[in-house]
């Protein structure tokens, strides 16, 4: 049963249009002895897993194995061959993934999918080049050195550090805008599907001169030399970028003797060494420094050039599309579009009238960088709290390995035969070939993580301050960010007048969330009970639906309430208190139930006196709280991650 | 089994009929995503659509449904088969995935019986192997676990389903047209698997009253008595079926001129779209539609008739907005031309 190869017809490598950085660093991946790994980002439809996979069809001689996000451990790492240990009573190791794909390329289509625990063990295996086995009462140990090569889309969430460090290389890849480019890649496509007979054909030439050329590079790759000062150059600007270790200048020097030897010298130029950092370097920036050492770097170098930089991309063999040449901002081409915060449209709003109340903008300082929250987010994984990723007991989500200890019969079959299997030998046989014992039983060990459901009660009254409003909005935007990643969900409800109103039921979807939160209009009363009434409503209603939900209620108010929720009377000194009481009862509900939790943030203005009532509330509600001095993407977003 | 609803009794909603037959004319068109309201006859026309399905020929007793014809996809058994495969014909097929399914039973798995009676390791095929050639329907696709939308976005990228679970390491085709429904007040789609359906259409409730009361007479009529139902709309769906059948003769006839295609990458530029997939779809739905019609060449009309099929949830303008595409905006970029 092995079949890990299939033959098809595969668009021919050079046939690809445009993606020329794409198409070098699969290529440098090729040459170098070992592979650097390449980690291709991109949006939706834009050739990513094409040409990963083109390549691969186009170098038959180099292993390509796919990695499946849904594999199973032993699948990945090999265990114990149950057939054989039925026959003969012996354990004998049967590979897995990572023996296949020694000398060779591990690929991984949306590799940020992939589940931590097989991250793990990749990250492990392709460190050391040595898979060591010791599961099922096998212990084996193998040679496994592979190059990673794998496609994301960001927008499904970012990969962990330790894993990032394990790709050499990073091409950013985007949809071609050139509309003479996009319909040669339709006329070719076309041509493909039509016939695909003739259209390889047509390509078999360029295929072969491709083919030959990189194996050329390969064999010369060894005699590749390059000069000192380059190698200081390369050096000082990582140092510049701030990598950790030392895997930026080792890859970005091997990527630039790969160009040279793809190019049929035997001297690495200046242009190597540009594309070869640009591929090394953009995943190992440090964000927040981005800019500015991007900046310094190309100003360093521009100093140290002789001249302008004439020289192009190697040349396409099919003869289209003649690649720009690198100067200027050397990184540009590769910096990582990430398409996260607002785009241009939105970052030129301004605070504007609408019908029924004011809408405030949303303060853009107030969103941390996407970036920003994930890295913090990597560090905090393993002190979260209620979000477990352990064992689900629904039998629901991923099964990734199991366990010999019993707790709800969720069986896993494979493991339990493979567990029987080296015992035949001293049971007795019944009408099956196999005698399982109860010792044998293996249960699954699932990973389904449980969902947030963030719940933001907003308060779109007259009395909330305009600063602190935009200031909430453009904290609140920043969250969606992570809980759209985190495979959350957001729900939307602005409370004014008489009545709350559900704006965003639970969706996963950030965009609608942001289009809801953006156009959110203000003023009027603050009917403060209807809105957290409705609020906890969603919340149970989640709960109803999934179990392993978990509701959390952002309350967002200044706490002023002046309408109550069963009389809608007004507000007058007498009834005040009555309001009031419903209020605080309505919180003692909320926080008499165990599995919603809950968060006030305060936007009261200061310059008002302030009366203190929404710290009132949280304190009723068992909630976190945030003070309006304390307002920011960064504390708001800590205390729904320690609430989660 | 009830009795189904004939395709061409369904009242209104051309645009997911259209979707609906340029899929059952061409599958590499890449699926529908179906968006409405509950009651707006979602599901009915999924069902539906099996009957108009052109007839398979397979390979006799194999679980994949492998194509005779086309030895560059075959599965490992066929592969392994010497001689002449034998092949038999039947009806396209839908398969439905359950909201419930597990990975296995999508998936595949280790086949339990077999490994315990014998001690060997079998394949036991899941629902991609059953809906390779056939249509893979989920109902209310946007509350699918994460982890099932994982596997499907994986085969339906490669048309290959690669298991490596349980121990088992197989990899079988699985070609599939993916057809979803979803009510968008249940909470929107992964924008990754939004882009795999390459045709969405949004189903509303019929706006003038006579419709709405031929409908509510067709259903009568439907639940009164299926069976005389079925054979009033007959000749009406004979005529489908081989208007779908002679459109698939056409297809690979079908020529496209340099001046079509610069009118989709103009449209997809000036809507502004993500990636290329797009483009692509647009191509492949205007050709499919230029077969239906029975002409050689794609016209202006099967590019603006198609565009918004293809686009509606593509158009990055207006991300998740109900209003719909602009199709103001599309034939102004293709007049532009």
């Amino acid at each position: 049963m092995t079949g890990r190869r299939q033959h098809r017809r595969v668009f021919p490598f050079t046939a690809i249009v445009g993606q020329d950085h794409l198409k070098l660093a699969l290529i440098i991946n090729a040459i170098v002895p070992g592979g650097l790994g390449v980690l291709i980002r991109g949006e939706k439809g834009t050739a990513k897993s094409t040409c990963a996979r083109a390549l691969a069809d186009l170098l038959p001689d180099i292993p390509f194995v796919t990695l499946p996000v849904n594999t199973s451990a032993g699948n990945l790492v090999g265990g114990l061959d149950f057939e054989h240990a039925l026959k003969t009573g012996q354990r004998r190791f049967t590979p897995g993934l990572l023996a296949a794909a020694h000398r060779g390329i591990l690929y991984v289509d949306e590799v940020n999918l992939l589940d931590d625990y097989l991250a793990d063990l990749v990250t492990d295996v392709s460190a050391s080049g040595i898979n060591k086995v010791e599961r099922e009462g096998v212990s084996f140990a193998h040679e496994a050195q592979f190059s990673l090569v794998a496609t994301m889309n960001p927008e499904e969430g970012e990969l962990r550090p330790q894993f990032l460090d394990r790709f050499g290389l990073c091409v950013s890849v985007s949809g071609i805008a050139s509309p003479g480019l996009r319909m040669e890649l339709l006329r070719r496509i076309y041509a493909f599907e039509q016939d695909p007979h003739a259209f390889l054909a047509s390509y078999a030439q360029a295929q072969q001169q491709e083919q030959q050329r990189i194996s050329e590079a390969f064999s010369v790759y060894d005699s590749v030399t390059i000069a000192d000062q380059q190698i200081d150059f390369i050096v000082s600007a990582c140092l510049q970028a701030n990598t950790a270790g030392h895997r930026a200048e080792i890859s970005a020097d091997k990527a630039a003797r790969a160009l040279a030897a793809y190019e049929s010298r035997t001297a690495v130029n200046d242009r190597d060494i540009m594309t070869g950092l640009g591929l090394a370097l953009i995943h190992r920036m440090r964000p927040s420094d981005k800019d500015r050492k991007v900046a310094d770097a190309n100003h360093e170098y521009a100093g140290r050039m002789d001249g302008p930089h004439s020289a192009t991309c190697p040349r396409d063999p099919a003869g289209q599309s003649a690649p720009e040449p690198i100067e200027g901002d050397f990184l540009q081409p590769f910096l990582i579009r990430d398409g996260e915060g607002p785009d241009e449209a939105e970052r030129s709003l301004r605070p504007g009238q609408a019908k029924g109340g004011t809408i405030f903008d949303i303060d853009e300082n107030m969103m941390v960088s996407a970036r920003e929250v994930r890295h913090k987010a990597a560090f905090e994984r393993q002190k979260k709290g209620r979000r477990h990723r352990s064992r689900s007991q629904d039998k629901r989500g991923r099964y990734i390995r199991f366990t010999s200890q019993r707790t709800n019969n969720d069986i896993a079959l494979d493991a339990t035969i493979r567990a029987a299997a080296v015992n035949q030998k001293n049971r007795p046989k019944g009408s099956l070939a196999v005698n399982i014992q109860p010792e044998d039983i293996r249960e699954k060990i699932r990973e389904h993580k449980s969902r947030a459901v963030l719940i933001f009660t907003v308060d779109a009254s007259g009395s909330m301050g305009t600063r602190l409003m935009s200031e909430t909005k453009g904290a609140i935007l920043s969250l969606l960010l992570e809980a759209y990643q985190n495979r959350d969900k957001v729900s939307l409800i602005a409370f004014k007048d008489d009545r709350a109103e559900v704006l965003l039921t639970p969706t996963s979807s950030i965009e609608l969330a942001r289009k809801k939160l953006r156009d959110l209009p203000a003023g009027g009363k603050t009917p403060l009970a209807a809105g957290m009434i409705r609020g906890y409503e969603l919340a149970r209603s989640g709960i109803r639906r999934d179990r392993k939900t978990l509701p959390i209620l952002i309350l967002v108010s200044d706490g002023k309430a002046n309408v109550g929720a069963s009389t809608r009377i007004s507000y007058s000194m007498e009834r005040a208190g009555r309001i009031y009481d419903e209020v605080f009862a309505v919180a003692r509900t909320i926080h008499n139930d165990q599995l919603v939790q809950s968060l006030v943030i305060n936007t009261e203005q200061e310059t008002m006196g302030g009366f203190g009532m929404a710290e009132r509330i949280a304190e009723h509600m068992g909630a976190r709280y945030i003070a309006p001095e304390r307002i920011s993407a960064e504390t708001i977003s800590r205390a729904v991650r320690q609430l989660v | 089994m009830p009795p189904i609803f004939p395709f061409t009794a369904i009242v209104g909603q051309d645009q997911m009929k259209l979707g609906m037959i340029l899929n059952a004319v061409n599958p590499a068109v890449g699926g529908m995503l179906i968006r409405g309201e509950k009651g707006t006859a979602k599901s009915t026309a999924v069902r539906a659509l099996a009957a108009l399905l052109p007839e398979l020929t397979v390979v006799k007793d194999c679980p994949f449904n492998c194509d005779p014809g086309d030895p560059t996809h075959l599965c490992q058994q066929c592969l392994a088969r010497s001689g002449n495969l034998p092949c038999v014909s039947r009806p396209g097929r839908v398969v439905e995935l359950p909201i419930n399914a597990t990975e296995d039973r999508v998936a595949g798995t280790l086949d339990l019986t077999h490994a315990l009676q014998t001690g060997e390791k079998r394949f036991e095929p899941g629902l991609l192997a059953a809906a390779h050639r056939g249509i893979l329907y989920v109902d209310e696709v946007n509350l699918l676990d994460d982890h099932i939308v994982d596997i499907l976005l994986d085969s339906a990228a490669m048309g290959v389903n690669i298991v490596e679970r349980e121990g088992v390491s197989y990899s079988h085709p699985a070609r599939f047209i993916l057809v979803g429904t979803m009510n968008p007040e249940e909470g929107d789609l992964r924008p990754q698997l939004l882009d795999r359906f390459g045709l969405c259409a949004a189903i509303t409730g019929i706006k003038d009253k006579a419709g709405r009361m031929e409908l509510i007479r067709r259903r009568h009529d439907f639940e009164y008595d299926p069976a005389a139902f079925a054979e009033q709309f007959a000749a009406k769906e004979q005529a489908l079926q081989t208007k779908i059948v002679q459109a698939k003769k056409n297809l690979p006839e079908v020529g496209i001129s340099d001046s079509m295609l610069s009118v989709i990458s103009n449209i997809s530029l000036e809507v502004g779209v993500d990636g290329h997939r797009a483009d692509l779809v647009m191509m492949k739905a205007a050709i499919t539609h230029a077969a239906l019609e029975g002409r050689t060449e794609v016209i202006l009309e099967d590019v603006l008739e198609t565009a918004s099929l293809a686009l509606y949830h593509r158009a990055r303008r207006h991300p998740f907005d109900d209003t719909g595409l602009d199709m103001d905006l599309v034939r102004a970029a293709a007049e532009k031309m």
